[in-house]
């Protein structure tokens, strides 16, 4: 009894925060859309599902979040064991290259690709802009790195005897991969696929970007029916599809990774130098490497050019606010903008590590019993939920149910940085929950039996294993926050705004100096991320590893 | 002392101990031996108060400790891979109970894991970090952290079962000498009967969740309650009906149901009363082992000396070790 007392008194206030500031939010723009002018009428939600519109939407957010899954796992896999297998200098440098395009703002990704893509771009003669290939090619860029990095982890530690045997009894390489490694692996291809095609899925800021109108993903056709079209019903529906769809998602993938996490029995196999028969993996990515870089290239470039000639005005105009006197665009400088940022990026990043902390606490301590093993499930299960919904929902949801006292929050300066939190939750709890669970509850018992209480054994035994990938998660939380377009577009302020608000609000604009701060702006904004992620990377925490 | 009142343990909702009473007198060491599996590490978890009792009282001098929790018992439970803090040095995991005490005292503190280091044969690795050491070398820091806890009871889950042979023989004689030392009640969990009877004074044995047996070490080994137990202990074969009673007599017994035979029982002796026919031998650096087909009992182990020569087909005379074979009251579980 006193350890579930224990348990839901650690869980009270991520529970309390997630049910005042995730439950009723989302639930209250369902309710609207559900119950129009107070009169349940489900109906109005069904019509919407046979809108041959929304039917557009709903297959062109599968297909491009599948082909984009198929096409990272195939340019993973070869980069992952370049990269975790194989021993060369400047291993540890590409690998943090590879990390950043994951936690590049979405918006600024979306800029980056459409200076590639347009007329007169670096590739702009393929014609892909505005393209469903180029929005496919945005989305991998994206999420490559995460089949990297949680194949990867999985890979490092992979025994290498079960392979050597297999070459002993007389399989070659590509049987050997087969028949041996690709078993051991495939829980991790698994998660990391799944992991991508929900990130995939529910891209915003890229597609929203890349795709205007014509293309849209349920995520975007969410924003556009609730600030263009004010069609709440519409979108309620499309929550609430969307909500089931990536729960399910998220329960088949918990089932595929049911095995034991390679955390508990890693054993970091010795990498090897590189031999002749690796150089297709090592082609891959070199592709993968130039791949990487060409929008990121093309984004700095254009930010240091304006009419065909080199000049930093781009970076000076961040000074100021840009367009035509009496202008309402922009009402700050960017300048200001990226200190708002980074003010609100400080608070998201605290709120999320003391909810992510007490989260991972809660759900890692050993179950006595069926009964509490199933409720700490239950609750592990809750607390990833913000994972499956879709920010514009969340962001939308505060602005309408916590407009009225006693919530009347609208005008708190901790509305965007909470929302980013909840948004940056699951990271955070994913990031730190594979640490504490593979630590041997046995070294707390042994504490315990010399007399620690509670208290001092978390002290002895959970704190020196998790202080770095405590920073890593604040690392990852503070990047997610500076990115963060799709809640914050709805709650910020219009006297404050954020980094990716102001560069959204820039490009939207049709002068040519306007564009050119967007991009100085996307290339500040990424480098201060970038800068951020590489020092996660300092750390060597296997994060990701363990969706 | 602690004492065991009908204690049931589940695990997970099945039943892992059942109706344990048991008791450990002030200053002994008790050893609890079964299988892997038959729930002598849950009852040691739940004297540690890590797994609570679903019926049935653990208390110690009288006190019921059902309501302390593990930190506030005051026993030291060793692990059987030692679980060290990797991240201290050795001297801080021997002094981390002396740490948790109020107020400190460092000189003594020091002088006290000093003096434990050296009981454990370990001067001179204070600065060392657990990665550094060697299995014994782990489990002997292991066993001075819990004794500087100055445990009311040393709770010991297989203390030698991770190590190799060798060393776990030369490791379980320094254990008894620095337990006997300490004068700490012990009670030691372990499925290996040369490691039980190298520690301990008592013995508690447990076969599926059930105590079957338990008393002086002595008299557990000159009487195992039944056939599945004497086999546990080490006797190599029971024996039942006549070849029991033909044994028995042979070693001058009295008569029971079945016998438990050691392997080195019988030995070859021309004058022996039973007679058989060799079907097997094979030599060992100490003994000649035979199987002989024995007249009326079936096949033995026997054994001979170095030099003996006897082969398959030769007619040999055995003698029987009465102290090498104990009566069986029991005969069942088999």
């Amino acid at each position: 009894m006193r350890r579930l007392a224990t348990l839901l008194g650690l869980a009270a206030l991520p529970l309390a925060v997630l049910g005042v500031f995730f439950v009723l939010p989302v639930a209250g723009m369902v309710g609207r859309g559900v119950w129009p002018d107070g009169v349940f009428d489900p109906g109005a939600v069904l019509d919407v599902l046979t809108r041959p519109r929304v039917h557009r939407v709903l297959w062109f957010t599968l297909w491009s979040a599948s082909v984009a899954t198929v096409v990272s796992v195939a340019l993973g896999l070869p980069a992952a064991y370049v990269l975790h297998r194989l021993r060369f200098p400047g291993r540890g440098l590409v690998r943090g290259l590879l990390l950043v395009p994951f936690v590049l703002p979405t918006v600024v990704v979306g800029v980056a690709f459409r200076q590639l893509l347009r007329e007169g771009g670096l590739l702009g003669g393929l014609g892909l802009d505005g393209t469903p290939t180029g929005i496919v090619c945005a989305l991998v860029f994206f999420n490559v790195a995460v089949v990297i990095r949680t194949v990867g982890a999985t890979w490092e530690g992979l025994d290498r005897r079960p392979a050597e045997a297999a070459a002993a009894l007389g399989a070659g390489p590509v049987t050997v991969f087969r028949t041996v490694t690709l078993p051991a692996l495939r829980p991790a291809v698994v998660s990391a696929a799944s992991v991508v095609f929900l990130f995939c899925a529910t891209a915003f800021g890229v597609v929203l970007t890349l795709g205007g109108s014509r293309y849209s993903s349920v995520e975007t056709e969410i924003y556009l029916l609730t600030t263009e079209l004010l069609d709440l019903p519409a979108a309620a529906a499309l929550s609430v599809l969307q909500l089931v769809v990536v729960v399910a998602l998220l329960v088949v993938a918990g089932r595929a990774r049911r095995t034991p996490d390679a955390q508990v029995q890693r054993s970091t196999a010795r990498a090897q130098p590189v031999r002749r028969r690796d150089l297709p993996q090592v082609a891959v990515t070199v592709v993968l490497l130039a791949a990487v870089a060409t929008p990121v290239v093309a984004l700095v470039v254009g930010s240091l050019r304006r009419d065909g000639a080199w000049t930093l005005d781009s970076y000076r105009a961040l000074g100021g606010r840009g367009g035509e006197p009496g202008d309402p665009t922009l009402v700050v400088p960017v300048t200001e903008a990226l200190l708002n940022s980074l003010r609100i990026a400080v608070d998201a990043t605290w709120m999320s590590l003391l909810l992510g902390g007490l989260v991972a606490v809660v759900v890692t301590r050993r179950s006595r019993g069926r009964a509490e093993r199933r409720l700490r499930g239950a609750l592990d299960g809750f607390f990833m939920l913000p994972l499956g919904v879709s920010a514009v929902t969340l962001g939308f949801g505060f602005l309408i149910t916590l407009d009225s006292p006693p919530l009347d929050l609208r005008s708190s300066p901790l509305l965007v940085p909470l929302a980013q939190a909840l948004v940056a939750l699951p990271l955070v709890v994913r990031t730190l929950v594979p640490v504490l669970a593979g630590l041997d509850d046995r070294q707390r018992q042994a504490a315990a039996s010399l007399g620690a209480g509670p208290l001092r054994a978390f002290a002895t035994v959970d704190l020196p294993a998790t202080w770095r990938p405590l920073l890593a998660a604040a690392g990852f939380a503070f990047a997610v926050s500076l990115g963060e377009f799709g809640a914050t577009s709805f709650l910020v302020r219009d006297d404050a705004p954020t980094m990716p608000v102001v560069i959204f609000r820039l490009i939207g604009r049709p002068g040519a100096g306007d564009y050119g701060a967007a991009l100085a702006a996307s290339v500040v904004l990424a480098a201060t991320t970038a800068l951020v992620m590489l020092a996660v990377e300092r750390l060597r925490v296997p994060a990701l590893g363990a969706w | 002392m602690l004492r065991l009142d009908h204690v049931d343990v589940d695990y997970d909702g099945v039943p892992a101990v059942v109706d344990a009473t048991v008791e450990v007198p002030d200053g002994s060491v008790v050893a609890v031996l079964g299988p892997s599996g038959c729930g002598k590490s849950t009852l040691l978890r739940a004297v540690a108060g890590l797994e609570r009792p679903r019926a049935g009282t653990i208390s110690w001098d009288g006190v019921d400790l059902g309501g302390t929790p593990t930190h506030k018992r005051g026993f030291a439970l060793m692990f059987q891979e030692g679980q060290l803090f990797g991240h201290l040095t050795v001297a801080r995991n021997v002094g981390y109970a002396l740490r948790l005490r109020r107020p400190r005292r460092r000189a003594a503190d020091a002088e006290r894991v000093a003096s434990l280091l050296g009981l454990v044969g370990l001067e001179g690795y204070a600065d060392r970090l657990p990665a550094t050491l060697s299995g014994g070398e782990r489990q002997r820091v292991a066993l001075a952290r819990s004794l500087a806890a100055d445990p009311r009871l040393l709770l010991l889950d297989e203390p030698l079962s991770a190590l190799d042979a060798g060393l776990r023989e030369r490791l379980a004689g320094d254990l008894h000498d620095i337990l006997r030392a300490a004068g700490t009640t012990t009670l030691v969990v372990t499925h290996d009967q040369e490691e039980a009877f190298a520690l301990a004074d008592r013995l508690v044995v447990m076969r599926d969740g059930r105590i079957v047996q338990q008393g002086d070490i002595a008299d557990v080994w000159a009487r195992p309650a039944d056939a599945a137990t004497a086999l546990f202990l080490g006797y190599a074969r029971v024996l039942e009906g006549r070849a029991a009673a033909l044994v028995l007599d042979a070693a001058g017994l009295p008569g029971a149901p079945a016998v438990a035979v050691r392997r080195s029982a019988l030995t070859l002796a021309p004058t022996g009363v039973l007679r058989g026919v060799v079907r097997s031998a094979r030599a060992t650096p100490d003994h000649l082992r035979l199987v002989v087909a024995v007249d009326g009992a079936g096949d033995l182990d026997a054994v001979a000396g170095p030099g003996t020569h006897a082969g398959p087909g030769d007619e040999v005379g055995l003698a029987v070790d009465a102290a090498r074979v104990a009566a069986v009251t029991a005969a069942d579980a088999r």
